[in-house]
C-alpha cells in the first residue's frame, strides 16, 4: 500500500473541464494602413462543447472540443482620391465685369471618407475542432550536479535539485483546422436566422418559434451526417491508439516532442517539509514511486516516502 | 470499488509514511528533539541516547541539540545549576489496526476502531556532581549570600579566603557542577481519536484524547501525578488548539476559476470522515467549481 494516495473522480475532471472551457476565452484587435487603403480586424475565440472521459487505458480523452472563432471580423476601407468633373464657365459676363454668367454643373465622385467599406463578419461561423487522447506519464530526472562530493542539499542550493517530473504524453490527436460539419452547421443557421426573423418578421413570435425549432433539428441532423466520417475517424484513433490522417499524424509526432520536453508539473526531490531556518539545513524527504493511474472513474496518484536519503 | 465512489476527492497517509517523516525530521532537525546543557553538546557521547544525525547536519555544523541553561539549584538563588540533558528517542503513530508497537494492558489493546495510538520514549539525565562539589558550593554559596558577591568574582578569585575547585565551571551567571549523567527513559503511550462536532459550515475537527500510560514508572503515585499532569497539559493546553474548522474553503486557480473545497459529510457510505482505518487516515472532500 501507498504511503500517500490521492484520487480524483472523473466527476471533479469534468466539472473542471467545463469551468476551464467556459472560461478560455482571447481576442485581439488592430488597424493598419493609410492614405487610400485601410484595413481594421478583430479576432478572438472561445471553446464550447467538448466532453473529458477518464479511460482504462491508463489515459484521458477529450472529444470534440470545438475553437469557435469569435469574433472574427475584418473590415477593409478604401478611399479613393476625390474626382471632380463640370464646373467651368460657359458664359463669362462681357467686358467690363468680370466673372460667370453660367456654369456648367460641377459633380464630384468619391468624396465619401472612406469611399469603399468591405465589412466581413465571420464571428461565431468558423470553428475548429480538437479531439485526442494523452496519459500521464511520470518520469525522474536526477540533477548532473549530483556526485560523491555534492550532496541532493548542493544542487538544490545550486538551483538543480533532482525532480520528479510528469508530462503529457499525446497518444492520437484529431485536430480539424475547419470543422466542415459545425461550420457548415453555424452558416446554415445565421441565414436560416436571419430569414426568419427578416423576410418572415411578419408572422407572429410563436410561428417564428415553431419554425426556428423545426430549422434547427434540421440543421442539427446535417451537422451529425456531415460528423460521421470524422467521428467514425476519432473511434478508430481511440480504439488503435494512432493518430488517423497525415496532419494528425505529423501533428501527434510534433505534440509528443514537445511534450516530452516540457514537463506539466515538477515535483523537487527530496522534497521540502521544513525550509531553512536559519543556517539549519531544510528538512526534506526523499519521494520514491511516484506514479498517475487513470481508470475509468478516477485518476491516482501514488508516492512512497523513502528510508534513506 | 474506487476511492471516489462517495466524494470529489480522496486522500490518504499511511502511518508507515508518517513515520518515516518523523524519523527524516528527527535525522536533519535533531534539535528539536533534544535538548541539554553546553556540558552535553561538547560531549555529546554523555547522553543518554546517541544522536543519529544526518551527515547534512554534521557537514553544515548544524546543532544536533538545543543548548539550555543549567538545571538551577532551588535555593542557591540562580547562582547554581546542574547539566541535564532531555531527549525524545522515538515518536511513532500507529493507525487502527494497531500493527506499530504494543500498547501497554492500562490502555486495553487492541487499539480500537477509529483510533490512532502514539508512542513517546523520552530519555533524560541530570549529571550529578560529586558530594566533594556539593559542598565545596554549598561553602560559596554561604559566602555569597553573606557577602553579596558574584560567582564571577569567586571564579576569578577576587573574594579571599574562598577557592573553588576546578570541577566547577562557570558559564554566564550560572555555575554548572560537573557531574556524572544519571540516565533514564521512559515510554509514553497515547491513544486518541478524531472527532468531528457541531454541524453544517460550524463544524470543527478535534483530537480527543482517550488514555494515556508511562510505563513502569514507580511509585504508582508519581507516575498517576505524572499522568494526570500530562494529560491536563493535552487535554487544555493543546489539543484544543489543534481544532481544524472543516467548512467550504474556496481558493482561486489562475485569475478565473474559483474551487469550492469542503468535508463530504458522513454517510452510509463514508461513516467517518477523516476516518482512521487500514494503517491510514482518509479524508473525503467535495468539490464544487
Amino acid at each position: 500500500m501507498s504511503h500517500f494516495t490521492v484520487a480524483a473522480s472523473e466527476e471533479t475532471f469534468r466539472k473542471l473541464f467545463r469551468k476551464v472551457r467556459d472560461t478560455v476565452r482571447a481576442s485581439a484587435s488592430g488597424s493598419g494602413g493609410g492614405g487610400t487603403f485601410r484595413y481594421s480586424w478583430e479576432a478572438g475565440f472561445e471553446l464550447r462543447g467538448g466532453t473529458i472521459d477518464l479511460q482504462s487505458s491508463n489515459s484521458v480523452r477529450i472529444s470534440e472540443l470545438d475553437v469557435v472563432y469569435t469574433p472574427l471580423k475584418l473590415r477593409l476601407e478604401i478611399d479613393i482620391p476625390q474626382v471632380c468633373i463640370g464646373g467651368f464657365c460657359i458664359i463669362p459676363k462681357p467686358w467690363p465685369w468680370s466673372g460667370c454668367l453660367l456654369r456648367a454643373p460641377r459633380i464630384c465622385i468619391f468624396s465619401a471618407n472612406p469611399d469603399i467599406v468591405v465589412p466581413i463578419n465571420l464571428s461565431g461561423l468558423i470553428q475548429s475542432e480538437i479531439s485526442g487522447a494523452f496519459r500521464i506519464r511520470t518520469r525522474y530526472y536526477t540533477s548532473p550536479l549530483l556526485s560523491s562530493t555534492v550532496s541532493y542539499l548542493d544542487a538544490e542550493d545550486r538551483g538543480q535539485p533532482s525532480e520528479w517530473r510528469f508530462y503529457l504524453d499525446p497518444i492520437w490527436l484529431d485536430i480539424d483546422p475547419i470543422d466542415v460539419a459545425d461550420t457548415i452547421g453555424n452558416i446554415l443557421e445565421a441565414v436560416i436566422t436571419n430569414a426568419i426573423n427578416g423576410l418572415l418578421g411578419w408572422l407572429p413570435g410563436w410561428a417564428r418559434d415553431v419554425l426556428s425549432w423545426i430549422f434547427g433539428n434540421i440543421i442539427g441532423f446535417i451537422r451529425r451526417i456531415l460528423d460521421i466520417a470524422d467521428d467514425i475517424d476519432e473511434w478508430l484513433s481511440n480504439l488503435l491508439g494512432v493518430s488517423i490522417g497525415l496532419l494528425d499524424w505529423v501533428l501527434t509526432i510534433v505534440a509528443d516532442y514537445f511534450a516530452n520536453r516540457y514537463p506539466i508539473l515538477k515535483i523537487e526531490d527530496p522534497y521540502p517539509i521544513l525550509d531553512y531556518d536559519g543556517a539549519l539545513i531544510p528538512v526534506k524527504v526523499p519521494l520514491l514511486n511516484m506514479g498517475v493511474n487513470v481508470a475509468d472513474t478516477e485518476m491516482v496518484l501514488t508516492a512512497d516516502v523513502g528510508a534513506t536519503l | 470499488m474506487a476511492f471516489t465512489d462517495h466524494c470529489d476527492l480522496y486522500g490518504a497517509i499511511h502511518e508507515t509514511g508518517i513515520n518515516l517523516i518523523v524519523n527524516h525530521i528527527m535525522m536533519q532537525r535533531p534539535s528539536l528533539f533534544n535538548y541539554g546543557t553546553k556540558m552535553f553538546e561538547s560531549n555529546p557521547g554523555l547522553l543518554c541516547t546517541p544522536v543519529n544525525a544526518h551527515r547534512e547536519v554534521r557537514k553544515r555544523r548544524n546543532p544536533i541539540m538545543t543548548v539550555q541553561p543549567p538545571l538551577p539549584i532551588i535555593g542557591a538563588a540562580g547562582t547554581a545549576g546542574l547539566d541535564y540533558c532531555f531527549q525524545i528517542a522515538e515518536f511513532r503513530i500507529d493507525f487502527h489496526p494497531g500493527n506499530q508497537f504494543t500498547l501497554p494492558p492500562e490502555l486495553n489493546p487492541p487499539l480500537a476502531a477509529q483510533t490512532l495510538a502514539l508512542k513517546l520514549r523520552v530519555c533524560g539525565a541530570i549529571a550529578c556532581p560529586e558530594r566533594s562539589i556539593q559542598e565545596h558550593f554549598g561553602e560559596v554559596v554561604a559566602v555569597q549570600f553573606a557577602e553579596l558577591i558574584s560567582p564571577r568574582e569567586i571564579v576569578a578569585g577576587t573574594f579571599a579566603g574562598v577557592k573553588l575547585d576546578t570541577e566547577a565551571v562557570v558559564r554566564d551567571d550560572t555555575f554548572a557542577l560537573l557531574g556524572r549523567p544519571q540516565c533514564f527513559c521512559i515510554d509514553v503511550y497515547a491513544t486518541a481519536r478524531m472527532e468531528v462536532t457541531g454541524t453544517g459550515n460550524n463544524r470543527k475537527l478535534s483530537i480527543k484524547l482517550e488514555g494515556l500510560e508511562i510505563v513502569d514508572l514507580q511509585p504508582t503515585g508519581l507516575e498517576n501525578s505524572l499522568e494526570c499532569y500530562l494529560v491536563s497539559v493535552l487535554r487544555i493546553g493543546i489539543l484544543p488548539r489543534l481544532r481544524v474548522a472543516l467548512q467550504t474553503v474556496t481558493f482561486e486557480i489562475g485569475n478565473a476559476i474559483s474551487l469550492s473545497v469542503g468535508p463530504t459529510p458522513t454517510s452510509g457510505f463514508i461513516p467517518n470522515n477523516p476516518a482512521i482505518e487500514q494503517d491510514q487516515v482518509k479524508v473525503f472532500i467535495n468539490v464544487g467549481v
